[in-house]
């Protein structure tokens, strides 16, 4: 558990969020509000570079009750540019403090963490992305979550139109019961402000929101 | 009389000279081809990115030639390593810079 922390730690000096691009421009705040069956999240960051952004993450786990507050850092190791397509790969961590309602650790504050990569491969019809993050919480929770995106542009839209993606997420949770997630989902972004609808195959809704100023 | 003539002439010359300088503060326009240019969202970090330049007057940018059109303001210019520098900054690589008048 120690080793964890230190793990945490470590990656927490270098390191991203789960939507598209947990970095912006230099100088640009994002918002971001993600809801799905296992939590509802709330992360604002600032990118003083296109290589890392700074934020505040704010997360609530229905089914392990608790809730997560990180100082997030989100970090650009690579980025390779090509003529029609781009690829980023992102270490992303935080560390904060939970608070669980869970009966028994209600009430109780708990050290936590968490740490993770994401590659991205995309051009302007298709879209790859694989993230991890393994996610600590004292005695409360501690769990490796995995996911693998898909998506595909119906139609190539130019700057400022309305731009539509059809996208499959596969969740991999190696702790839990059924612990795979399959959730297709559409995803519309237009100048600053991205939104996604999805419902996974157990029946739950996703909504995302993106805002970048 | 000739002093007339001379002072005429002066006045015109002066004027012609005028014009010669305001022509070259007529605005430019400066073709980007850039690449990572995939997603609008990627093209919106580089205009915001341009427009907070104050020699920039508007940018617009083609997706399909990955390409950013920017419109200076008149009598205001960027040099290439500079426009260079911006969009590297903002997380993109450019491939050629192309003047126009």
């Amino acid at each position: 558990m120690r080793f964890t922390f230190y793990l945490i730690i470590f990656f927490g000096i270098f390191i991203d969020s789960s939507l598209a691009r947990p970095v912006s421009y230099p100088g640009g705040w994002t918002v971001m509000l993600k809801n799905d069956g296992n939590l509802n999240r709330i992360h604002t960051h600032l990118s003083p570079t296109h290589k890392l952004s700074l934020g505040y993450n704010l997360e609530y786990w229905h089914d392990e009750e608790f809730t997560l507050n990180s100082f997030q850092i989100n970090n650009l190791v690579k980025r390779w540019n090509k003529k029609n397509s781009q690829a980023n790969f992102y270490i992303k961590s935080g560390i904060g403090l939970a608070y669980s309602d869970k009966s028994k650790f209600d009430g109780e504050l708990k050290l936590s963490g968490f740490s993770g990569v994401s590659f991205d491969w995309e051009n302007r019809s298709y879209f790859l992305k694989y993230q991890n993050r393994y996610t600590e919480v004292g005695e409360i929770y501690n769990a490796f979550s995995q996911s693998i995106t898909f998506g595909l542009a119906p139609y190539i839209g130019d700057f400022g139109d309305l731009h539509t993606w059809l996208m499959i997420n596969i969740k991999h949770q190696p702790e839990k019961k059924n612990n795979y997630e399959i959730t297709p989902f559409i995803r519309f972004f237009k100048s600053v402000y991205l939104f996604e609808l999805g419902l996974n195959d157990k029946g739950k809704f996703l909504y995302n929101y993106i805002i970048r100023f | 009389m000739r002093k007339m003539k001379y002072l005429i002439a002066s006045i015109l010359l002066c004027f012609t000279f005028n014009i010669n300088a305001n022509s070259n503060k007529i605005s430019e326009d400066i073709h980007v081809s850039v690449n990572g240019l995939v997603c609008d969202f990627c093209a919106q970090a580089i205009s915001k990115v341009l427009h907070k330049e104050e020699a920039v007057e508007d940018v617009d940018i083609n997706m399909d030639k990955a390409m950013i059109i920017i419109d200076l303001k008149d009598g205001h210019d960027i040099d290439n390593k500079k426009l260079t520098e911006l969009i590297i900054g903002a997380g993109y690589n450019v491939e050629k810079i192309h003047r126009t008048k």
